[in-house]
């Protein structure tokens, strides 16, 4: 456990930012606990990293506040001892190197040179310290802003998309490394835009859709909620919806999309692979599973429940099963209902 | 607070020391220098023959002496003034304004930092750009038959004055990064300045007697006070100098009135 006078706690407190007409952070209040690895996540354009800089004291929020151990980052006695942040991986001068980066904030962290070799070392670029940053990988940049997180030896580390242009093998490594930072004691919070990259490494999830929070809990309850969404198929749509409704269950239907993943107002290209060629175990759904006109599916309940409610109204049933959602398509369904529900 | 202001002048310190462009730019500025400066002194040296008139300015006369030797600030000084813009803006362009204020988030104090390694910078300039000048121009002077009077003390109280000019002006760079923030921005604003708007104004203000007194006031003219001496105050119409301390007030005022305005506006803004 880092030594150090302030707990690891991360509180978001209705946080609002305006940058000018846009809304970037929407009263957003949510807590990090020490000892467990939170994963932030929203699509592009959620509000994550702005929620980030306020907490990391780079932006200033509106209304609201970001604190850590109760006092905000700018009022920590020496910050970068406390916390450790990885924000953009290239924020470097491309002249200097590698290590003389380090140096350099090592200089301004207030701890010994030597602490640079430590992390080079951790981070395993050792072998490329001394060569000019601009001339490195993006996998290289990524280790390198993580060596910068880790030199205060912080009790909180806030990484932005870390795993971004890490090999496979990096992204198993970086796992099993935050894991142990979190065994530890420490606050992890890792923000990122794909559920699938993080969902082994996280504990708790807070979700972020427009600058709103969508859901904060742990991965396991996350995950009963992927486990409780029925697909119902009836010729008589309509009837099987009323019917649903006044049974009091959360049902819509699924045709728009085929396999019932996505609110019709977001574009294409938001899911997961889409954006940066960034892949994920959640493309591996067959393309036959589309839906017939008619699909129904329902959250937060077992095809027991749903097929009561049809039978005792008396709606003809063609398919009842669980959806079986992964955790990707419950995240990108929570994110995408945001939009409907402002709507309404 | 003292502590971490000092640690502030440290990192800045070792940012300046792992990049190599200070000093690229102090070489070229030598070359520069030294080169632009023994040439004009040759073009004094030769003058008496090809228009010898009876207020023909000659290298015996002090003035014109001193404004050779000194030549280092006026040719050089876009020199520390584009090392104190680059010392704030490639941290906007490379985007390491982020570590640098998670390291430091007072940001002030960054800045107070960026401000005084400038400074110590420009005056290394100033020797350099200096030396320059009078080592380039004291040979020919001397090759030419005339007296290099190396020995005036007048000369080297110039000489020094003219360092100082030259760190003052570094410190208008770091204001004027602070203020624009865009690297190629406030390279075309200083040279757009230095070569074309100055030069005009003093030039324009310099032509009636009621505005000859604003001139004084330009920076260029501030920093020729410094050295005591201007090649453009040589002939019947010479317009003024300040005293040279009026003329280091005035650039230090330049440069206080930069850093405030972006420490207290460009500079808290959010850092995206």
């Amino acid at each position: 456990m880092p030594s150090g006078e302030v707990s690891g706690r991360i509180e978001v407190h209705e946080l609002i930012k305006r940058f000018g007409p846009v809304l970037a952070v929407d009263r957003l209040s949510f807590t990090v606990e020490p000892g467990r690895v939170t994963g932030f996540l929203g699509p592009n354009g959620a509000g994550k990293t702005t929620t980030l800089r306020v907490l990391l004291g780079l932006v200033t929020p509106t209304a609201g506040s970001a604190t850590i151990g109760g006092r905000r980052y700018q009022d920590l006695p020496s910050p970068q001892r406390q916390v450790g942040a990885l924000l953009e991986a290239s924020s470097f001068h491309p002249g200097r190197t590698g290590r003389d980066h380090l140096r350099v904030l090592a200089e301004t962290a207030g701890v010994a040179a030597s602490r640079v070799d430590e992390v080079l070392n951790i981070v395993g670029l050792t072998a490329h310290a001394r060569r000019r940053a601009g001339g490195f990988s993006m996998g290289m940049r990524q280790r390198l802003g993580l060596a910068a997180a880790l030199l205060g030896d912080p009790r909180v580390l806030v990484l932005d998309e870390p795993a971004n242009g890490l090999d496979p093998e990096g992204i198993r490594w970086m796992r099993g490394f935050l894991r142990t930072l979190a065994g530890e004691g420490r606050t992890i919070l890792i923000a990122s835009h794909v559920l699938s990259e993080v969902e082994q490494t996280v504990d708790d999830v807070v979700i972020i859709a427009r600058g709103r929070l969508v859901r904060a809990s742990s991965l396991a309850e996350l995950a009963a909620t992927a486990g409780r969404t029925v697909h119902v198929v009836s010729p008589n749509r309509d009837a099987l919806l009323a019917a649903l409704a006044g049974a009091g269950l959360a049902a819509q239907p699924a045709e728009d999309d085929p396999r019932g993943l996505r609110g019709p107002s977001v574009p294409a290209g938001e899911g997961p692979g889409g954006q940066r060629g960034r892949s994920g175990p959640a493309e591996e759904g067959p393309d036959s599973q589309r839906g017939p006109a008619g699909a129904v599916l329902v959250e937060g309940a077992t095809p027991a429940e749903v097929g009561k409610v049809a039978f005792a109204a008396g709606v003809e049933l063609h398919e009842l099963r669980r959806a079986e959602l992964s955790l990707e398509e419950t995240f990108l369904r929570l994110v995408a209902d945001e939009p409907a529900r402002r709507a309404a | 607070m003292i502590g971490r202001q000092l640690i502030a002048l440290r990192a800045e310190w070792l940012k300046v020391r792992t990049t190599r462009m200070w000093w690229i730019l102090l070489l070229v500025m030598v070359g520069y220098v030294g080169f632009t400066a023994a040439f004009i002194a040759f073009a004094f040296a030769a003058l008496p023959q090809a228009a010898a008139g009876p207020v023909a300015p000659s290298l015996d006369d002090r003035t014109i002496l001193l404004a050779i030797y000194t030549l280092g600030l006026p040719l050089g000084y876009v020199f520390p003034v584009v090392l104190g813009v680059l010392s704030i803006t490639t941290e906007y362009r490379y985007q390491t304004l982020t570590p640098t204020f998670l390291g430091e988030p007072r940001r002030g104090l960054v800045l107070n930092a960026k401000l005084l390694v400038s400074f110590v910078i420009g005056l290394a300039a100033g020797v350099l750009a200096l030396g320059a000048s009078v080592g380039a121009a004291a040979p020919v002077i001397a090759l030419t038959g005339h007296a290099a009077k190396l020995d005036d003390p007048l000369i080297w109280r110039s000489l020094a004055q003219a360092c100082l000019g030259m760190a003052l002006w570094a410190g208008i760079g770091v204001g004027l990064g602070a203020l624009l923030r865009n690297q190629v921005a406030a390279v075309v604003v200083i040279i757009v300045f230095s070569q074309l708007v100055e030069p005009l104004a003093r030039f324009g203000l310099n032509a009636w007697s009621a505005t000859r007194d604003i001139a004084e006031y330009l920076p260029g003219a501030a920093a020729d006070a410094m050295a005591g001496a201007s090649l453009y105050n040589i002939g019947a119409t010479a317009p003024q100098l300040l005293q040279w301390w009026q003329g280091g007030l005035v650039l230090a005022g330049y440069a206080a009135l930069f850093c405030l305005l972006g420490g207290r506006i460009t500079l808290r803004r959010d850092v995206t």
